[in-house]
């Protein structure tokens, strides 16, 4: 079958990649015999052409005799005369543009870096889509895509979203509103324009911090490297408050970050909760610069 | 043969490494091609004149098979690197249809009479006198190589030096008539398909597919029991189900067929179909082939679930060759796919191909890890006119194929109602879902952009965009509550 094949995709008989369009004669005779099966009704004779030689010669060769096998030998030629030959469909027009975007595409890093995020500490999250606005970046298509789905059920992001996705992505929900269509209804258009550089600081969303350690979000780095280091030292943290230092060290100034990674990872190797906490400040040291070009 | 058991035609059979292979060797079993013939007590030599330049040099120790679990020695001055050899195996075959005269002792060729004698002096005692702790039961399962360094000369050689795991020929002969009984099913329950007609209500049991896939896994055609309940799934899905489905089992039919007549097929169509049945080729066999030697491109991926499982296809291209090659990964529920080849990513690597002229490789010795980011090399890039011609090219080679990766240029857009990939001389159909649809539309603006795109039997699927800084997975992807790692 395989030499015959050759011939087959030059026959101006086999039909389109588009199947509804084609000219299904023979195919569409085989599927009605088929659906209704030979005990009644005869397979279909080929029309004529390399389909109906290759059938001949396959009786001949293999002594197909009878119509259930005939009929299974035609739709398999059929079936790869039309998968093998078939011809695109007529051109058709492109969709019209999204609005013009002249901002970069977030680095490499930054998108990688979000996938990290949504892994190991999506209390990351928000501080990347202020990132993302403070760069004035756009995420790329299948980051974008993936934003979209992770917080579609969360208002308050699918606004940070929306304006880190600027004008593509009413665009988009135009075209795919099952992807993107929930976008425009709970962010007023204004969150959709074209982002503008946000400030290098925004605020982010709160997170729930006892009182006690607020002052710890304004503390030099050797206070609030020293007190982490302290408490857990002591017992006075331990792996009940690991939620609330989690949210501590996702909000404190990144000024502090570089020591207090050095004084956790020196407790790293004895104590498991400051093996963790050491690798979130580490990671958000690296989110802050996954950013740089 | 005085001396020697007689062996059967299904034992030679057995020794092949692919059906195909064997046909190869009935096709070399012809006396006229040999001169120089002879056997001595088992010790079989001949000198086999093909239509190369020079005639190979081919003798098997068929006596020896007693101390090695029933497997001869050989060796064959061809540069074949399937072991054994064609020629090996049509020497045999000639000798078991009594083609190979008996001769006195001394008139074997010094040659074959030197590595007879050391072949049979490293044989070892027999299988019933080795300890279980002994260094020949610890060998690995397959040799690292087809070339012994033991032997004289550089000519592959299978006769001193250590064995690989020897093959219980009863095993694979009961696997080869499982596996003819299994097809020669599946052409009945076709034919009975036919017979009844596809608006019989059977189709929509459940049952009359499992049963059948059941059946199908019972006789070692795995990957047919696969297909079929893959194709069960089309019954219904949709208002032109039948014809999804006819097509399908047109496949089936044609895969069925082949597979009975392999030995009648060229070698590597033979393979392909082989492969596509569910011939298990083990990892090791595919690493001791000669490498593919390129660097690549990983220019898409795409996860799918096919019945309990998750598979990854990973599409590589060569560089320099233009090439592509797939990788596979698998995972059951809460396992992990291979991550090792992220899209977008170059890799310098040496890939095995698996027998056929099918795509599917392994990747051998890698020269440097993964880098990225990275853009895939879209010089080549094609439109659609030409996509389609690539397409129907590898359906020609491979006609039960149901992935065929391209790299093209083409627009994602929209044809009253339909996804279609497009370019100024033509469309070809999109059947991806809304979130690679979306992904690519965010990427490309609707615009012109290179591509990678998988061709599947109802359309194309996007894989990956090729920006001009980096290219961008957008292709169907595991759940992630189905996979540890996606």
């Amino acid at each position: 079958m395989t030499e015959s094949s050759d011939t087959l995709t030059q026959d101006s008989s086999v039909p389109n990649v588009d199947e509804e369009r084609a000219d299904h004669s023979d195919w569409g005779r085989v599927v009605t015999t088929a659906l209704l099966g030979t005990d009644r009704r005869d397979p279909p004779r080929p029309a004529d052409g390399p389909i109906r030689e290759l059938l001949g010669d396959l009786t001949l060769v293999l002594g197909d005799d009878t119509a259930d096998t005939r009929l299974l030998d035609h739709v398999a030629a059929l079936t790869l005369a039309r998968r093998a030959a078939a011809r695109p469909l007529p051109a058709v027009d492109r969709l019209a543009p999204p609005p013009p975007d002249d901002r970069a595409l977030c680095p490499p890093a930054a998108v990688a870096m979000w996938r990290r995020l949504v892994d190991e500490w999506p209390v990351l999250e928000d501080e990347w889509l202020a990132l993302a606005r403070s760069h004035r970046v756009a995420p790329p298509g299948d980051l974008l895509v993936d934003l979209l789905d992770r917080h579609r059920r969360d208002d308050l992001r699918t606004t940070a979203v929306a304006a880190v996705a600027g004008p593509l992505v009413d665009w988009l929900a135009e075209h795919v509103p099952s992807v993107a269509g929930h976008v425009s209804r709970v962010t007023p258009p204004t969150e959709r324009a074209m982002p503008v550089a946000a400030p290098d600081h925004e605020p982010l969303p709160d997170l729930p911090i006892p009182d006690d350690l607020r002052p710890l979000l304004v503390a030099d780095s050797s206070t609030f490297a020293g007190s982490l280091a302290a408490g857990i030292e002591a017992g006075a943290f331990d792996s009940t408050h690991r939620r609330l230092l989690t949210h501590l060290i996702a909000r404190c100034q990144t000024a502090v970050l570089d020591e207090t990674s050095g004084a956790l990872g020196r407790l790293a190797e004895v104590n498991a909760l400051a093996a963790s906490l050491a690798d979130l400040v580490n990671c958000r040291r690296e989110l802050l610069g996954s950013f740089e070009r | 043969m005085a001396g020697t058991a007689p062996w059967t035609v299904e034992q030679v059979a057995a020794l092949a490494p692919s059906p195909a292979q064997f046909a190869a060797a009935d096709g070399v079993a012809d006396p006229r091609r040999w001169t120089g013939l002879g056997d001595d007590d088992g010790a079989l030599w001949g000198r086999y004149v093909g239509g190369q330049a020079e005639p190979y040099d081919v003798a098997v120790d068929v006596a020896v098979a007693k101390q090695r679990d029933g497997e001869p020695g050989w060796r064959c001055s061809c540069p074949s690197r399937k072991t054994p050899c064609k020629h090996v195996l049509g020497l045999m075959l000639l000798w078991v249809r009594q083609g190979v005269p008996a001769v006195a002792r001394g008139v074997m060729p010094a040659t074959v009479q030197h590595w007879v004698e050391r072949g049979r002096a490293g044989a070892g005692p027999s299988p019933d006198a080795v300890p279980p702790s002994s260094p020949t039961s610890d060998q690995p399962t397959e040799p690292v190589g087809n070339r012994d360094a033991a032997a004289d000369g550089p000519e592959p050689s299978r006769a001193p030096g250590p064995l690989p795991e020897p093959p219980d020929r009863d095993e694979r002969d009961e696997r080869v008539a499982r596996m003819r009984a299994g097809l020669l099913e599946l052409s009945r329950w076709l034919e009975d398909r036919m017979r009844t007609g596809l608006s019989d209500p059977a189709l929509a049991r459940l049952q009359t597919w499992e049963g059948l896939a059941a059946r199908l896994v019972d006789a070692q055609v795995g990957a047919l029991a696969n297909r079929v309940r893959r194709i069960s799934g089309l019954v219904g899905a949709g208002p032109d189900w039948h014809d999804a489905l006819l097509a399908e089992m047109g496949i089936l039919h044609l895969l069925a067929r082949a597979g009975r007549h392999i030995p009648e097929l060229p070698a590597d169509l033979g393979d392909g179909v082989a492969t596509a049945i569910g011939w298990q080729v083990r990892h090791a066999t595919v690493l001791a082939g000669v490498p593919d030697t390129d660097v690549w491109d990983v220019a898409g991926r795409s996860d799918r679930r096919e019945d309990r499982i998750e598979v990854r296809r990973t599409w590589l291209r060569g560089r320099g060759s233009g090439r592509w090659a797939m990788v596979l990964s698998f995972a059951a529920y809460q396992q992990s796919l291979d991550t090792s080849l992220p899209v977008g990513s170059v890799v310098d690597a040496d890939l095995h191909r698996f027998p056929g002229s099918g795509l599917r490789a392994l990747v051998g010795a890698r020269r440097d890890d993964a880098v990225m980011p990275h853009r895939v090399d879209v010089s080549s890039v094609c439109g659609v006119t030409d996509a389609a011609i690539a397409v129907g090219m590898a359906v020609i080679g491979e006609p039960w194929t149901e992935h065929v990766p391209v790299l093209m240029r083409a627009a994602l857009t929209n044809d009253a109602g339909r996804w279609v990939l497009a370019d100024g001389d033509g469309a070809l159909p999109c059947v991806a879902d809304d979130r690679t649809v979306a992904a690519v539309l965010a990427a490309t603006g609707g615009g012109p952009t290179p591509m990678t795109v998988e061709w599947t039997p109802p359309g194309f699927v996007p894989l990956a965009v090729h920006l001009h800084d980096r290219s961008l997975d957008v292709g169907p992807r595991a759940a992630a509550d189905f996979v540890g790692v996606a």
